[in-house]
């Protein structure tokens, strides 16, 4: 009986431990105590240009060791990948940076985004603020940045986020377009509807996919209002889809020569000069930029400094100095990064245009820049934006081959796309 | 004596289980709904909570919640119930209708919600018969008919397993208690009154309990029904769950997950003390 008992106990104090132990284990870092490692999450297409970040750090720094974690690109491996850092994240063991982008492209591989709303997660806590590193850095005081661009990346007054790339839409127009005069987009479209040129009545027409941007922002999400104007989101509809229907029977079987394009190297491959941008306004007349790239380090990270000094390579001018300093050693094997993170979409400043864009013509990075200086804002693109291009893309195909009542199918996607704002504000 | 004490070491590694994987994490939790920030966490008190209850999609989410458990635990229940009595009462072809009672739990969901789509989708059938009838076309599952369509696809996915859990009890009765019943004049209402509903009692008990969990699993329906921002009508507790884990907002749902337990504990409470009286009731005459 006695040594029964003894065994028991024996077999409860011996779980109790083992219990123990576990739990005492999770809490050991088994990552190495001689090198800092920083731990960077990225895309796949902003890869290289991280690497050569983690070439440069780790180069002029022996105490770092940078590990890149790319996200997949298909969903199967996605979407298992960033639950598991989701994971990780809310137990305080997530990466140190955060280098990522939003274009749509991900959402529709439905893989999905590892920071899915931005300005949802600025609120969370799960980022660090930045000021007091910012506050330091004199490279925020020679005005390069786009300062309009910060706004998008504040909470409560504190950044969190710095947008590293934009996209904007822009009328590549040569010598012999006329040019649009109007401040919004209804006076362009005016403008368009009444003119001869069959050229400016293809561009506008193609422009059916971006129905988000339309009007933006379409939501605040600190004062957690929907700014998404109904009325006047519908009344536009209307008018363009009117025109639409007009200019079918005058374009069809016509080549397309003019778009609005995405300001990207795609469009300068196609231009070299002797063209004008002109930025496309809203409806309101707003120029505003979605955030295609954007860098934020983790709230849980025991490395921000160094997070956030690798974060600023894509800006400043530090690898360039370098090279400039090492001239003669043999450190010239190390990378130099040009002011940019982003190989497709626009860097977020002027004065990494030559580089971005591969030795463009003068003209042509004198284009850019006035472009830039015209842009007011900019804004993360959200599930917001997404359902409401889907919708209105599904909403044209309805009006145009079923031909149902342009005012009624618009009335709804506007009230959808207020639900949905009003949700993820609220949320 | 010694009986107990091996039960309990037999017992030892579920409950080594449930305190290392549900026990623990929710002690975690309770620190995250008191606290901001990941990592490095900060102690905000309460604040958590008064965010949560002046979140108006959180009222939302509980709202819907409440209503789609308050429709479709007792039509399923009920149903079930109606259904296992007809089934014993049923001399041939049992065997074939305690299989199809299991064919809704069996099929994929995903196709289900294919299926529903085919029937109340903006061209689907229900419309297409509308529009036959003169009456005019709707989006059915973007608007507060997406409630009802939820609400009938989670009874008939769930009333067959209920109808089969009843069916095993029922099965279990002595037919003799009825024979009886009847030389003594008791007619079939008062059968069931008096033999029938007192032995199915407990797994009445059980099945509510099983009932709620499987309410609170309907999110895969919902999502398939509305994606992640569906119509206001169908918007649940996991919505909030799950749009603000992608959120990275671990406070706002370890708040909203204490919350939740918090209110099914007082609710077993109160349902527990409410049993104490009305025993004590009996007890004393």
């Amino acid at each position: 009986m006695r040594k029964q008992n003894r065994v028991r106990k024996g077999v409860a104090v011996l779980s109790v431990c083992a219990l123990a132990a576990g739990l005492c284990s999770c809490g050991i870092d088994e990552k190495s105590e001689e090198k800092k490692i920083l731990w960077v999450v990225t895309e796949k297409r902003l890869y290289d240009n991280v690497n050569l970040a983690a070439e440069f750090i780790e180069g002029t720094n022996s105490e770092i060791q940078v590990d890149i974690q790319t996200l997949a690109e298909y969903k199967e491996e996605r979407e298992p990948q960033i639950q598991k850092l989701k994971t990780e994240i809310m137990a305080g063991k997530g990466p140190d940076l955060f280098l990522l982008d939003s274009i749509p492209e991900n959402a529709e591989r439905e893989g999905g985004f590892l920071i899915d709303n931005p300005y949802k997660t600025m609120q969370s806590g799960a980022l660090a603020s930045l000021d007091t590193f910012m506050e330091k850095d004199s490279y925020w005081e020679d005005g390069n940045y786009n300062k309009t661009f910060l706004k998008a990346g504040q909470y409560d007054g504190r950044q969190y986020i710095i947008p590293m790339s934009v996209c904007y839409y822009v009328l590549p127009r040569s010598e012999d377009i006329e040019e649009m005069t109007g401040d919004t987009l209804e006076e362009w479209l005016e403008q368009i509807r009444a003119s001869d040129d069959i050229r400016l009545k293809q561009a506008l027409y193609m422009f059916s996919a971006h129905g988000a941007r339309w009007m933006q922002p379409a939501a605040d999400y600190e004062t957690k209002e929907v700014l998404l104007d109904k009325d006047k989101w519908v009344e536009f509809s209307e008018k363009y889809f009117q025109f639409r229907k007009e200019a079918y029977e005058e374009i069809s079987g016509k080549e397309n020569e003019l778009y609005f394009r995405p300001l990207n190297k795609t469009l300068l491959a196609f231009y070299e000069s002797q063209i004008d941008l002109q930025v496309v306004p809203d409806i309101e007349g707003r120029k505003m930029a979605s955030i295609m790239s954007y860098g934020a380090v983790s709230m849980s990270s025991d490395r921000k400094k160094e997070a956030y000094d690798f974060l600023m390579l894509f800006l400043n001018d530090r690898t360039e100095q370098y090279r400039k300093k090492h001239a003669d050693d043999s450190s010239m094997g190390l990378p130099s990064l040009y002011g940019y993170l982003d190989g497709n979409y626009m860097p977020v400043q002027k004065t990494a245009f030559e580089q971005w864009g591969e030795f463009p013509s003068e003209e042509m990075i004198q284009e850019m820049q006035e472009s830039f200086r015209e842009i007011d804002g900019a804004y993360f693109l959200t599930e917001g934006e997404r359902a409401l291009n889907f919708d209105v893309m599904a909403g044209n195909s309805r009006v145009t081959n079923l031909n149902c009542d342009i005012e009624t199918e618009f009335s709804k996607i506007a009230d959808t796309a207020i639900d949905t704002y009003k949700m993820l504000v609220e949320e | 004596m010694r009986k107990r004490n091996s039960g309990l070491l037999l017992a030892l590694p579920a409950l080594a289980g449930f305190l290392v994987f549900y026990f623990v994490p929710f002690l975690i939790t309770g620190w995250y709904s008191v606290s901001f920030g990941i990592g490095k966490r900060e102690f905000v008190g309460m604040a958590n909570f008064q965010d949560l209850f002046e979140n108006e999609m959180f009222l939302l989410a509980v709202k819907n919640t409440l209503r789609y458990m308050i429709v479709t635990v007792p039509v399923t229940l009920f149903g079930a119930i109606v259904l296992s009595i007809l089934l014993q009462n049923t001399v041939r072809g049992v065997r074939f209708f305690q299989l199809s009672f299991l064919y809704p739990m069996i099929l994929p969901i995903a196709s289900v919600v294919l299926g529903v789509q085919f029937l109340w989708g903006e061209s689907g059938i229900w419309n297409k018969v509308m529009e036959l009838l003169g009456g005019e076309a709707k989006d059915w599952l973007n608007s507060s008919a997406a409630f009802w369509v939820l609400c009938i696809l989670y009874c008939w996915r769930f009333t067959g397993y209920y109808v089969l859990i009843y069916f095993a009890r029922l099965q279990m009765i002595p037919k003799e208690y009825y024979e009886y019943a009847m030389l003594f004049g008791a007619g079939k209402f008062q059968s069931f009154r008096h033999i029938t509903w007192p032995m199915l009692i407990p797994t009445f008990m059980f099945t509510i309990v099983l009932s709620v969990m499987n309410a609170f699993k309907c999110y895969r329906e919902a999502f398939l029904l509305g994606g992640n921002y569906p119509d206001d009508s169908i918007y649940l507790l996991q919505h909030f769950m799950n749009n603000n884990f992608q959120n990275l907002n671990y406070q706002k749902i370890s708040a909203a997950a204490v919350s939740i337990v918090a209110a099914l504990l007082l609710a077993a409470g109160v349902v527990y003390v409410l049993y104490l009286i009305m025993r004590r009731g009996k007890k004393y005459g």
